[in-house]
């Protein structure tokens, strides 16, 4: 289980996360909403073990996370971030020499459900494509959890679907924990049973997303925007 | 095992235009000199210059490893999330460049000693055992640009800590302390516990120089030359110690 216990983070000229207390349940596919700049990225990357608190504690499994607990983290930047110089193929085989729960065959499997040509050097593929081959290179990893920090930027509608739908059949809820920012909200609120809510670096709520549906009757969105009403 | 390797192939990748471009480099200028040599008539020069170029390679590896570093600083959270130690991560490019170096300074060097080889010039060097000289100055070059390299390394691990903090007046910062620590290292060297940690173990090393020493009296020709292995022992400790500071920052401290 993925714990926060007071957790803070200071920037020179911003505050991105303020004493944040979260649980965040295992083996559910759980959405990270908020506004541009609400500190989703932070806590994300927190997770990862990428950015340290400046005071309070994450864990994972009750052991704090370091940049090495990437080990049990497969985390998808939102940053076209990529070694230009290597194929699709290539990059799927360093991918493969740095993290032993990479599972080639997975890999191709969902570069082959993207069309992607393997042999083609990343820098020559389109955003999109370069988005989808990220999203191939976090899944095909056999981790507990798996961090989505705005997958389906740079998507076309069209792609984005058959994406989220795609999505369900490479995860292990069984095994896995999945963490997904985005602001195609709508659009993935089918897959999402749980929802965190941020803004301004303080979690405003945990809720599982059928509860939202039958207690409130209201969507992902409309829940969020009551929320965010409440805060303000 | 395997990710060892895999790190290795992805720093050669990440650098391998440079080496290119450095070796074509090292080729132009060689060749050039010995051509040219001919007409300008210059005792030794393709050698000279060839013995100049080797002695800027002093330089090849800091600057390499600054290269490799920035690259990887364009996109940290790719290079960062790895499970890899920060000794690996870091290793695989000190090990990289340190190839890179060996291959350029190996050509540059080799293809000065067969243009000294070549040379009819009458007029004769003070170099008594030329492979000796070659191997000692060779020495002297790696070594000296391992260690700037390490150095180099922490000073750009150093500023990745400091920016996430203080923006760009973390290359400021680095600036004044890389002033501070090289000025801690000249007050350091004048002092008795200097003397005390560097200043032993001298052993006498052939020379491969023909210096004679003429008095009045006699003739003396100085066939060896006192080193000090105290220096090497605490130049080792303390490049050790900046690795595994430099590891502990990359593994705690840097942020994406």
């Amino acid at each position: 289980m993925i714990t926060f216990e007071n957790v803070s983070k200071r920037y020179l000229t911003k505050q991105a996360l303020s004493d944040v207390n979260v649980s965040i349940p295992e083996g559910k596919i759980i959405g990270l909403v908020g506004s541009n700049g609400s500190g989703k990225s932070t806590f994300m990357k927190m997770i990862a073990g990428l950015v340290s608190p400046s005071e309070g504690k994450v864990m994972i499994d009750q052991e704090s996370v370091s940049r090495r607990t990437a080990n049990k983290v497969a985390f998808l930047s939102e940053l076209d971030a990529y070694y230009s110089f290597f194929s699709v193929k290539e990059t799927i085989h360093f991918f493969a020499t740095q993290f032993q729960d990479f599972d080639i065959e997975k890999a191709h499997d969902i570069i082959d459900f993207m069309d992607i040509d393997v042999n083609q050097k990343v820098k020559h593929l389109s955003k999109g494509n370069r988005g989808r081959l990220k999203i191939a290179l976090t899944l095909a990893r056999e981790v507990p959890i798996i961090l989505m920090d705005e997958p389906l930027s740079g998507l076309d509608p069209m792609v984005r679907d058959s994406i989220v739908k795609g999505l369900l059949s490479y995860i292990d809820l069984e095994k896995q924990t999945v963490i997904i920012t985005t602001h195609e909200v709508t659009e993935i609120e089918p897959l999402l049973e749980t929802v965190i809510a941020i803004r301004n670096g303080k979690v405003l709520a945990l809720e599982d997303v059928e509860t939202i549906r039958e207690r409130d009757r209201m969507r992902i969105v409309e829940w969020l925007k009551k929320l965010y009403q409440e805060e303000a | 095992m395997m990710n060892w390797s895999g790190l290795l192939r992805k720093e050669f990748r990440v650098t391998r235009t440079l080496l290119l471009g450095v070796v074509t480099f090292d080729l132009l200028v060689m060749i050039g000199f010995f051509l040219g040599s001919a007409r300008w008539e210059v005792p030794y020069l393709t050698a000279i210059i060839g013995g100049l170029l080797t002695a800027l390679h002093v330089f090849f590896l800091p600057l390499y490893l600054l290269i490799s570093l920035n690259t990887e600083g364009r996109n940290l959270n790719l290079w960062l999330h790895n499970p890899q130690s920060g000794a690996r991560l870091l290793g695989a490019k000190i090990m990289n460049g340190l190839l890179a170096l060996l291959i350029s300074i190996g050509l540059v060097s080799g293809l000065a000693l067969l243009a000294y080889n070549l040379e009819t010039s009458v007029l004769e060097l003070p170099i008594e055992n030329v492979w000796l000289f070659g191997f000692y100055f060779l020495t002297v070059i790696v070594t000296g640009s391992f260690y700037m390299g390490t150095w180099l390394t922490f000073y750009w691990t150093l500023y990745q800590v400091l920016k996430t903090y203080i923006g760009r007046w973390a290359v400021l910062l680095v600036l004044i302390l890389i002033g501070f620590i090289s000025w801690l290292g000249s007050w350091f060297d004048g002092t008795r516990i200097s003397e005390v940690l560097i200043d032993w173990g001298y052993v006498q090393l052939p020379s491969p120089l023909n210096a004679e020493v003429s008095q009045q009296e006699f003739d003396l020709t100085v066939s060896t030359f006192p080193f000090p292995i105290g220096n090497v022992v605490f130049d080792l400790i303390t490049i050790v110690l900046i690795f595994l500071l430099t590891c502990w920052l990359l593994d705690r401290k840097v942020e994406v």
